[in-house]
């Protein structure tokens, strides 16, 4: 249908409309009132109900540890421009990873081919825009060297979060920086990893996304 | 919509397996729901904003849509109105004609079903498969879902293992776990080659062109950045004014739906994918669709738009969690779906959902919208009342009450229970009556009256 008449025929639609009346939005804050708590101490502690891990203290004790833990396997990473910690790449390919590349072609052949070498990847490692405290989320936002499947592909994806930019909720950032969401692509919040309970409402993990989720804070 | 009625459909769903499962998967979402909302203090205050952003852009709702197509172009992707199923469906095979697709992937979108784009795409030649764990067993099996949020709470864990058994050719397995791998193993390959997407839209900002689409397995975010071409479909109601509007909706879907502070993944997408990003779709569509929402927004019942389809009152509702989802005979069950669907769909055929209630009040207690629910429906029933020819079936036994109420003999007679109480069954129910009463019995128990009619108690103890 054309624009102009289905939004006519809408306006048709309001005028017969016995809607409850509505006000003009209230310009009042949006944030929710929330009680004052350490916010990465809460960050922590929701995160964990998620399954998944914030790690505090030395970043790069974090990553080895966790390497460690998994052994050295396939990594899809952002840029090191767009990394809080220069050398976390470095850590990786130190340990052993190989690095595949994120940049996708736009021919559909060889877009084929090329997300086939990352769809098994073990290791995604990203930076994150923003922590929720009050969720355990981060957000994640995609750009040139900023892949969004680094955040979604892999078993195992670590992000890597500076301390400042931890927020008591998700109002808390979005009435702060709205903006950023629609200045990228994609702008995504992550609340812990991958999960369903579709079958007989048993909780799994990694399902189609990680399996773990790492958010490492950096000073 | 089957031919059978809803209290067909219901008195053979009660007591099911099926409609058992659904009972008890909705009765641990109403307790994560509980906790979610205990745990944070705002909810009420979120509630009212909830109600207040919705029912303010549905009575501004054309511009808002104005304004959202605009954005999203400016954005770099395009907008297609319309008008019914047939016209939604008509133009996404057309989009993926021109982009040369045969696979296409799909993440869960109640408004997709609504449509029925998957047979649409199918009878054009292409190949749909469902991503959502729940959705795809629910293709694979060929049968329905039976919950907004979670589609195959009637399935159990070894059915899922037969059907995975004899259809993807994996050996037997009845573990979620191993259930749950076979699945992603399967579907990555899908993705790998699906050229392009199918989404729903959660909700839509008007500012920005922002669509959100949540889910909590991560296939709505692979469905829209894996392939080529991302065909986003949305309610035209979907649409709130701005980004942080949005975020408000956000605030209660995840607490109220499945008692998530947020679903794992709130994916917000503005456009196809820019000119130096590494990966993302190369085009990007929005297809809103009317399909009878404009009936509905000119309608009474107007308010039940501004639904943001948490399924809360559908898990709170005793009659949902007593026949399932199956029995109500639409894309959209429980309350909100028999104020919906009769404006929506026509009446014909589906004058009994609106009495599929108890007017307990529960749903209005739970909605984050704070739909009245309970009002819509009552007014839909004196609608329904008033063409007459609804209720033919229960004219027999109202006219049997008014002859007995109206002969006092036979009134006394007929409710002296000794002469009843012997055809009740243990529990003191009626399942089957004789003669009048058989109409009545056939869609519903009675309960059985006291072996004692009130007269002979009052007789007794009262002399006369």
């Amino acid at each position: 249908m054309e624009r102009d008449a289905f939004l006519t025929r809408v306006r048709s639609g309001i005028s017969g409309a016995t809607l409850p009346p509505a006000p003009e939005l209230d310009p009042g804050p949006l944030t929710p009132e929330l009680a004052d708590v350490d916010l990465v101490e809460r960050f922590g502690t929701v995160l964990a109900t998620l399954d998944g891990t914030l790690h505090t203290g030395d970043p790069r004790a974090a990553i080895e540890e966790i390497i460690a833990h998994h052994g050295p396997g396939p990594l899809l990473a952002w840029d090191d421009e767009h990394l809080p910690l220069p050398d976390a790449v470095h850590r990786f390919l130190q340990s052993g990873c190989a690095r595949t590349d994120g940049v996708v072609p736009h021919s559909a052949e060889k877009r084929l081919t090329h997300q086939g070498g990352y769809f098994d990847v073990l290791y995604g490692l990203t930076g994150a825009e923003a922590g929720f405290a009050e969720t355990g989320s981060i957000v994640v936002r995609s750009g040139p060297g900023r892949p969004r499947m680094a955040s979604l592909v892999p078993l195992v994806h670590i992000a890597l979060l500076p301390s400042d930019r931890i927020f008591r909720s998700p109002m808390h950032w979005l009435t702060e920086h709205g903006a950023d969401v629609a200045a990228v692509a994609n702008t995504v919040y992550i609340t812990g990893p991958s999960r369903t309970a579709d079958i007989e409402q048993r909780l799994e993990l990694g399902v189609h996304g990680p399996r773990e989720v790492h958010v490492v804070v950096i000073e | 919509m089957t031919t059978s009625t809803f209290s067909e459909r219901g008195a053979a769903a009660v007591g099911s397996a099926a409609a058992a499962a659904v009972g008890d998967g909705a009765r641990h979402l109403i307790e994560k729901r509980a906790a979610a909302v205990d745990a944070y203090p705002a909810m009420d205050a979120m509630r009212d904003r909830v109600r207040e952003i919705r029912l303010h852009t549905l009575a501004h709702l054309d511009a808002y849509l104005a304004d959202f197509a605009d954005s999203v172009e400016a954005a770099g992707g395009h907008v297609f109105f319309a008008a019914d199923a047939d016209e939604a469906n008509a133009y996404i095979l057309g989009v993926a004609g021109e982009a040369g697709a045969e696979l296409v992937v799909k993440s869960k979108s109640m408004v997709t079903e609504e449509i029925e784009l998957n047979g649409a795409l199918e009878a054009g030649g292409l190949t749909i498969v469902e991503t959502d764990l729940g959705e795809f067993i629910v293709q694979l099996s060929g049968d329905r879902p039976s919950h907004i949020v979670a589609p195959v709470l009637h399935w159990t864990k070894e059915q899922v293992g037969h059907l995975f058994a004899d259809q993807l050719g994996v050996p037997y397995a009845d573990e979620p776990t191993e259930l749950n791998q076979i699945a992603r193993t399967h579907l990555r390959r899908i993705f790998l080659r699906a050229d392009m997407g199918i989404s729903g839209v959660n909700f839509a900002a008007a500012s920005t062109g922002t669509i959100a689409i949540v889910t909590n397995e991560g296939n709505g975010r692979l469905t829209t950045t894996a392939p080529r071409v991302h065909v986003a479909v949305m309610g035209m109601e979907r649409v709130v004014p701005t980004v942080e509007d949005l975020g408000v909706m956000l605030e209660v879907l995840g607490r109220s739906a499945t008692g998530q502070s947020l679903t794992t993944y709130t994916n917000l997408i503005t456009g196809p994918r820019r000119p130096d990003d590494d990966d993302g779709p190369d085009e990007f569509h929005v297809v809103i669709v009317d399909n009878g929402r404009t009936a509905v927004l000119g309608d009474e019942v107007s308010e039940v738009l501004a639904c943001i389809r948490c399924g809360a009152c559908l898990n709170i509702c005793p009659v949902y969690r007593t026949v399932g989802g199956h029995a109500y005979g639409d894309v959209y069950p429980g309350p909100v779906g028999s104020v919906l669907s009769p404006i929506l769909f026509g009446f014909e055929g589906r004058e009994e959902l609106p009495y599929a209630c108890t007017l307990c009040g529960a749903c209005l207690e739970v909605c984050p919208a704070r739909i009245d629910l309970p009002s819509l429906l009552v007014n839909l029933r004196e609608r329904v009342a008033q063409e007459g020819t609804a209720f033919s079936w229960l004219d027999r036994p109202l006219d049997a009450y008014e002859f007995a109420a109206t002969h006092p003999t036979m009134w006394t007679a007929s409710i002296d229970g000794a002469s009843l109480a012997g055809r009740a069954n243990r529990g003191g129910w009626f399942k089957r009556l004789p003669w009048r009463g058989k109409t009545w019995t056939s869609v519903r128990n009675l309960p059985a009256p006291a072996v004692t009619s009130f007269r002979r108690w009052w007789k007794k103890h009262h002399g006369a």
